[in-house]
């Protein structure tokens, strides 16, 4: 046997460590570009091997195909509750444009709308749900518009105060971001202001006329800080609805041919692969369609079973999740008090309450969930994958 | 120690990567051992040959099946199927192969990267693997490991005498 010299060996065990080390940090702390391109490569080679296995399984272990679920909601039920609860008072010579949330950080106070000038949407524009102030289009571009909201950093609106006596006085607020509530900084009148007390918004000048009437409310004045410190601060007491996370009003007094814009959702036909997976057990399945995106999600008959974790080209791993364990990414139907219930509220409930999608990450929002104490529902043979493009298509109302 | 062909080691590991997942459904199937870290530590001999290639393409090949049947990531299989190998070599230069409890130890150690890796993802993925079938992993390689490798010097001193 011919031996390697000691250096040369040296030279390609160190070579061979250093590359161990660098699949290991990628499998560890994964760069998802890398992670996407290796899919993309490899995954049309592995489906043939997942097809067998899959064949093989149904051999070997024969799975019958899931019942259909009894009951069944269509993602119109949401819709439809978001725009009852959410489409402000009609306007003199003005129209409430119905624009899709594509995505939402509340916490920056920044929303992003899936329509844009293709929607005649233009900056400055007032943005509200039912008889709520939420903020102003700031940023537009072709098919996306960013909403400032009140809570947004140094965005100043408009107050209007009213007493019991029927005084009304200006004041002015002020977004602070991550740092809490709006504040408001000034008031006209100091005394005219208490506790609790509502909150009307103000419109500007330049504003169109009628948009006053509308009445929009900002929240309720609270008191926050310390008195004795002088810390002390009116700020406006005023969360985003669970409902407006899914549609918002834009006031417009020039409108295009439509009102309505819906996102664009891909839904392509798929067929499931394995039940299984060989390495981490059950809850997951694979599943093959012919789509060059992405897809979020998998519906089977119109519920949406789980989420895909990785796609490899033409095929890939999703999994099976109980409507419960969407948590964050779920909201619920409240039938009786006609509302819709983030994550917080729809687990604190007493009854098993209808989940549908929050929507974003590609995610379209209102598909049907299943109840909150469903088991998870395994994917029948055909069925359904779903993603949310950014494009909208018009409606017209 | 004479290694099995390539034509042998690619239908096999092709057929145990098309009924591995129906093992993992069996009875305890959590806890048996990754078919292609057990692939990978039987089919490249110790101490490694001075020719890398064949291992590096055991390596790629068993990681590209692995991952067919995985939602787990290919990475993860090459770094934890590399590190498998680097282990064992590093202990089975230090430690008597002619006794079963080293060679048990080292299959145990060489088990560790890989399952640690396994259990990172799956926590990462929300479906965390229990600690036990963690240990049972990394436990059945060792002994398998154990049973079905043998020193290759005894072997060849064997033979010798046979002859």
């Amino acid at each position: 046997m011919f031996l390697l010299p000691g250096a040369e060996r040296y030279r390609r065990v160190m070579f061979c460590a250093g590359v161990i080390v660098v699949l290991i940090v990628q499998a560890v702390l994964p760069w998802q570009p890398l992670e996407d391109g290796c899919n993309r490569l490899f995954g049309p080679l592995t489906r043939p091997i997942a097809e067998l296995s899959a064949a093989a399984s149904e051999i070997v272990l024969p799975t019958a195909e899931p019942a259909n679920s009894l009951q069944t909601l269509d993602h119109s039920v949401l819709v439809e509750m978001e725009r009852r609860l959410g489409k402000p008072e009609p306007l003199p010579g003005m129209e409430w444009l119905e624009v899709p949330v594509l995505s939402l950080d509340p916490e920056v106070g920044r929303i992003t709308l899936a329509a844009g000038s293709d929607f005649h949407i233009a900056s400055g524009q007032v943005v509200a749900y039912g008889d709520r102030y939420l903020g102003r289009v700031t940023d537009v571009s072709a098919h996306q518009a960013v909403v400032e909201l009140v809570t947004a950093p140094n965005v100043r609106t408009g107050v209007l105060l009213k007493d019991e006596m029927g005084v009304t006085s200006k004041a002015v607020s002020l977004g602070r971001g991550r740092a809490g509530p709006a504040v408001l900084p000034w008031l006209q009148e100091a005394d005219h202001i208490s506790e609790g007390q509502v909150l009307t918004w103000r419109s500007r000048p330049l504003d169109p006329p009628n948009l006053h009437a509308a009445k929009l409310r900002l929240g309720q004045a609270q008191r926050d800080g310390d008195e004795q410190r002088g810390t002390a601060v009116w700020t406006i007491d005023g969360d985003l609805p669970a409902a407006a996370e899914g549609r918002l009003y834009v006031a417009a007094s020039a409108v295009g041919e439509r009102l309505v814009a819906e996102p664009l959702q891909v839904r392509t036909e798929a067929r499931r692969l394995l039940l299984d997976d060989a390495v981490l057990g059950s809850g997951w399945c694979a599943i093959a369609a012919d789509t060059s995106i992405k897809p979020a999600v998998y519906a089977d008959q119109g519920q949406v079973g789980g989420w895909c974790s990785s796609w490899r080209g033409n095929w890939g791993w999703f999994r099976i999740a109980e409507p419960s364990s969407w948590q964050g990414r779920a909201v619920a139907l409240h039938a009786e008090s006609s509302s819709v219930l983030d994550c917080t509220d729809w687990q604190q409930a007493e009854q098993a309450l209808p989940l549908f999608t929050r929507g974003g990450h590609g995610v379209p929002r209102g598909l049907w969930l299943g109840f909150r104490d469903q088991a998870a529902r395994l994917p029948s043979s055909a069925l359904t994958v779903i993603v949310q493009a950014d494009d909208v298509v018009g409606e017209t109302q | 120690m004479r290694t099995p062909r390539l034509r042998i080691i690619v239908p096999v590991a092709i057929l145990l990567t098309i009924f591995s997942p129906m093992l993992r459904l069996l009875p305890g199937g959590s806890g048996f051992p990754d078919l292609w870290l057990l692939m990978l530590l039987l089919a490249v001999p110790v101490p490694a040959p001075d020719s890398w290639r064949r291992p590096i393409q055991l390596v790629f090949l068993f990681g590209l099946l692995r991952s067919s049947v995985t939602v787990v990531s290919p990475f993860v299989a090459w770094g934890g199927l590399g590190a498998a190998l680097f282990v064992r070599e590093a202990l089975s230069r230090r430690l008597n192969e002619y006794r079963f409890l080293p060679r048990f130890l080292t299959g145990f150690c060489a088990a560790i990267p890989l399952t640690v890796l396994d259990r990172l993802v799956a926590e990462r993925l929300g479906t965390p693997l229990d600690g036990a079938d963690v240990w049972m992993r990394c436990l059945s390689v060792g002994l398998l490991v154990a049973l079905f490798t043998r020193p290759q010097l005894k072997k060849k001193a064997f033979s010798r005498g046979r002859s």
